[in-house]
């Protein structure tokens, strides 16, 4: 086992640091951005008392004291588990951000689900024909799928599947919204525990195009890594040393070099998945999915800090725990790999 | 190489049983008749005695006024109210429909009636907040037994234009207070609990479920007791008001069949849209765009300079170019129909004159100004580019900022705090309350540092149209002279101008429903009433 309980804590104790530091660079960003959140919050009042609503609202919010004083408070308040409401939605910013996530998490997965067999296949078929016209076909296809703007993907995709007839738009037909009970907020899931084959079919035609315009970037990035990376292992030389010693070829490739790559496929995929949090907002948008990215979206302008503030850190904490798994995996698969 | 020619194959496998099943796949036809309408704002909350905003769209669904008032056909038709009368000026008294009940199953009672207002405007005097203050006129509500309410008022005041109003006039159960857990009728407490998605009126849809950000479900409300009055044999059984904030992704989801009704179609595509066979619906509005001058920072604070861009804008090119016909030119502050509208308060487009009167400012040489404008919004985005062409003729350089909607009203304020960090030109748009022509005219009152956008502060105006105010209740003729008399004014000095007033433009699947007149209400900006809506079975 190459994980200590050392690593353990300093990776909780990093993990805090970069959310309190996001905290505080969001808070510091909005304090200095334009807009009065008291006026969102006091329910953008008109008539004789508007002004005194407003300045109600500020004290109600903190505002009328001290920067240092109004961080400190959010800050306490937050790890206290206090997220309090939205400013401008007056909901739990607990709720808000979660069942938004839920939603983006699910269009993550299944687009991973589909990347990472096809990205290996293509990056492990490039690799053992190196050199070849399929090579530098899957080489060519990589980039581009990597570069593409998901934006533009998206909406070329929503396009056709909407010529097609294809229901793509929004996360779950609206004959359905009503029957659906939520349990853990993935519709794919909810749709199966509730037994409901037609929800679920309806759930996954939906998702499966976002899912690819989201999963063009991994495929290329996984493709990439796995082709460039295997090449270099079929070079090494206890994998010669397996040639010579005449090994079959099968047995060579995926016995020795290919696993040699878990660790680091692991976590490069693991970087693609943070990496892909942000394309899913942009996605989702296009698709008319709920998600944190629409969510953010309408959040900005109304400076509403507690849910801004929430979401980012949501955003980090996948970004984190993420990349954490990934070092925990490579530690476990290569005894080499010691994380202290 | 077997073992490759099974990966490959089972890949393909895959794949197609993904794309079969993606074309093969609708959604079962539903026996539920579903209706979702794409609004372009997140909601902002729907407590009925508190919402001041967006939450209107769902509100009017959910509760009922006591009465409603169409402008179109000047009538009011009773709603929760089957009789009123005014008894003298400062008395008014409504009899109560018999049998209605609220969604949680109590009988509607003048407690209920005297609970709502009450609380509508206890919180607006303990906070500021809400529409609260349209009840301003109200000493007390006195029940005068389980169907009948008197209203005691402070002073005259329209109370029959005021229980119809788009905003506060909802009547909601006295429960509520038991059911959120509040120690008080204005506890915030009561307030959250109505935006956790709680809700209990009774009107034809109840709250199925509430998420602000993406969308709200409602179902129809079977024992709402105006179903057999509507003669409508196919209403929705479920309506979605869904948050789409642009105009590209509302039309995209109607096409898509996502949505069924859309508001804000970009105008362009309109007539595309109608050619394959969806519905428009253009409904006149109270909803009127204001371009306000900043009278506290040169050179707007000259008033030949307002003038002279007030003559410089295109008005026939507006119509055209920016409304797309989906509108019509603005004259005096109020829009076309409501009380109080001015006819012939409107500027011609005369760049010569425009000119001279920039001469006689001393302004002849080059000027720069900045405007500012809600993003998003495609008709001031084109007007704004329009007055910028149109002013560089005059060698007036006009810089567009295009901000948030919440932005744009803190630099609107601005102009109380620091004028010459305030934009010079800004756009407002405005929409009713209730029917009284005193909101439209109170953004240029001396006390309100909030809306008054234009820095303007007269004493004259600011008496006139308080004196109107009151004198609606009393005088309603002498009423509407006093604000003509304030219009001219705000005119004459080119303190704001009334841009144009919004059509609103409904697309919809025209195979899939009947949008009735009695559906719309220019008094209750981007509201459906869904009861009166047809789905074709």
């Amino acid at each position: 086992m190459g994980v200590t309980l050392s690593y353990v804590v300093k990776r909780i104790i990093f993990s805090i640091a970069i959310v309190l530091g996001i905290s505080i660079i969001t808070y510091v960003f909005i304090y200095l951005a334009p807009g009065d959140p008291a006026y969102v919050w006091a329910g953008r009042p008109r008539g004789p008392l508007a002004s005194e609503a407003i300045a109600k609202a500020r004290v109600e919010l903190g505002l009328d004291q001290p920067i240092y004083v109004q961080f400190l408070l959010h800050v306490l308040r937050f790890f206290s588990g206090n997220w309090g409401l939205s400013i401008r939605f007056k909901q739990s910013v607990f709720s808000l951000v979660m069942r938004n996530f839920a939603s983006t998490l699910e269009l993550l997965l299944v687009s991973f689900i589909t990347s990472i067999p096809v990205g290996l296949f293509l990056g492990i078929y490039s690799s053992l024909y190196r050199g070849s016209r399929v090579d530098a076909a899957i080489n060519s296809l990589s980039i581009v799928l990597s570069n593409t703007p998901r934006f533009w993907i998206g909406l070329a995709m929503l396009l056709a599947f909407t010529s097609l007839n294809v229901p793509t738009y929004g996360r779950i037909s609206d004959s359905f919204r009503g029957e659906l009970v939520e349990r853990v907020g993935l519709y794919l899931v909810d749709s199966l525990l509730q037994g409901r084959l037609d929800i679920f079919l309806d759930v996954f035609t939906r998702i499966i195009p976002p899912a690819l315009a989201l999963s063009l970037y991994p495929i290329g990035a996984i493709a990439r890594v796995t082709r460039i990376s295997l090449s270099e292992a079929l070079q090494e030389e206890f994998v010669r040393e397996a040639v010579s010693l005449g090994l079959p070829r099968k047995t060579v490739v995926y016995g020795y070099a290919l696993r040699g790559l878990i660790p680091s496929l692991v976590q490069a995929t693991g970087l693609f998945f943070s990496y892909s949090l942000i394309d899913a907002m942009a996605v989702e948008y296009v698709f008319g999915r709920e998600g944190l990215g629409s969510l953010l979206v309408k959040a900005i302008p109304a400076n509403d800090f507690p849910l801004i503030t929430a979401a980012l850190v949501i955003v980090t904490l996948v970004y984190v725990v993420t990349n954490t798994a990934a070092d925990i995996v490579q530690a476990l698969v290569n005894p080499r790999v010691t994380m202290q | 190489m077997k073992n490759k020619v099974l990966v490959a194959v089972s890949l393909l496998i895959i794949l197609a049983v993904a794309l079969i099943l993606i074309s093969i796949h609708r959604p079962t036809p539903s026996v539920k008749r579903v209706v979702a309408y794409a609004y372009r704002d997140a909601i902002t909350g729907i407590d009925p005695g508190v919402e001041f905003d967006t939450g209107v769209v769902v509100l009017n669904l959910i509760y009922e006024q006591l009465l409603i008032y169409d402008p179109l056909r000047d009538e009011f038709t009773p709603l929760l109210a089957v009789s009123w009368e005014k008894i003298n000026d400062t008395a008014w008294l409504f009899v109560l429909r018999d049998g209605v009940k609220f969604q949680d199953g109590t009988p509607l009672d003048a407690e209920a009636v005297k609970f709502s207002i009450e609380r509508t405007r206890d919180t607006y005097g303990e906070t500021g907040r809400g529409p609260g203050y349209i009840w301003s006129c109200i000493e007390e509500v006195i029940v005068v037994n389980k169907t009948a309410v008197l209203f005691k008022l402070s002073y005259p005041a329209r109370i029959d234009l005021i229980a119809s109003g788009a905003y506060g006039a909802f009547i909601y159960s006295p429960k509520v207070v038991e059911y959120s857990g509040a120690k008080s009728s204005t506890d915030p407490r009561l307030e959250e609990w109505f935006n956790e998605g709680n809700a209990v009126g009774t009107g034809p849809y109840k709250l199925a479920s509430y998420r602000p950000e993406s969308e709200v479900r409602l179902v129809k409300n079977n024992e709402w007791w105006g179903w057999r009055e509507t003669d409508n044999p196919s209403p929705p059984d479920e309506v979605i008001v869904k948050i789409i904030e642009t105009p590209e992704a509302q039309e995209s989801g109607l096409r898509a069949k996502s949505i069924d009704i859309a508001i804000n179609i970009p105008r362009a595509s309109i007539p595309g849209l109608e050619s394959q066979g969806y519905g428009k619906l253009t409904m006149p509005s109270y909803h009127n765009f204001i371009l306000v001058f900043n009278t506290r920072r040169h050179p707007t604070n000259m008033a030949e300079v307002r003038k002279a861009i007030a003559h410089a804008i295109p008005y026939d090119e507006l119509i055209s170019t920016v409304l797309r016909g989906y509108g019509r030119i603005g004259s005096g502050l109020v829009p076309y129909g409501f009380p109080g509208y001015v006819e012939n308060l409107t500027y011609k487009h005369d760049l010569s004159l425009a000119q001279k009167l920039l001469e006689e400012a001393g302004l002849a040489g080059r000027i720069s100004l900045e405007i500012v404008i809600t993003a998003g919004y495609e008709e001031e985005e084109k007007f704004a580019s329009l007055l910028k062409d149109s002013l560089a003729k005059l060698g007036i350089e006009l810089t567009i900022i295009s901000l948030p909607w919440e932005f744009v009203k803190e630099r609107g304020s601005s102009v109380w705090v620091n004028p010459n960090e305030a934009p010079h030109l800004i756009i407002n748009d405005w929409w009713p309350t209730y029917l009284s022509p005193y909101e439209y005219y109170y953004i240029f009152h001396k006390d309100d540092k909030e809306w008054n956008w234009a820095g303007y502060e007269d004493d004259e105006y600011s008496q006139i149209i308080d004196e109107a105010f009151v004198l609606e209740g009393v005088d309603w003729a002498k009423s509407m002279e006093l604000y003509t008399k304030a219009a001219q004014m705000i005119f004459s000095n080119a303190i704001a101008i009334n841009l144009w007033d919004m059509a609103h433009v409904y697309v919809y699947d025209g195979g899939k429903l009947v949008l009735r007149e009695e559906a719309f209400n220019p008094l209750f900006s981007y509201v459906i009433f869904f009861q009166y809506v047809e789905v074709k079975t």
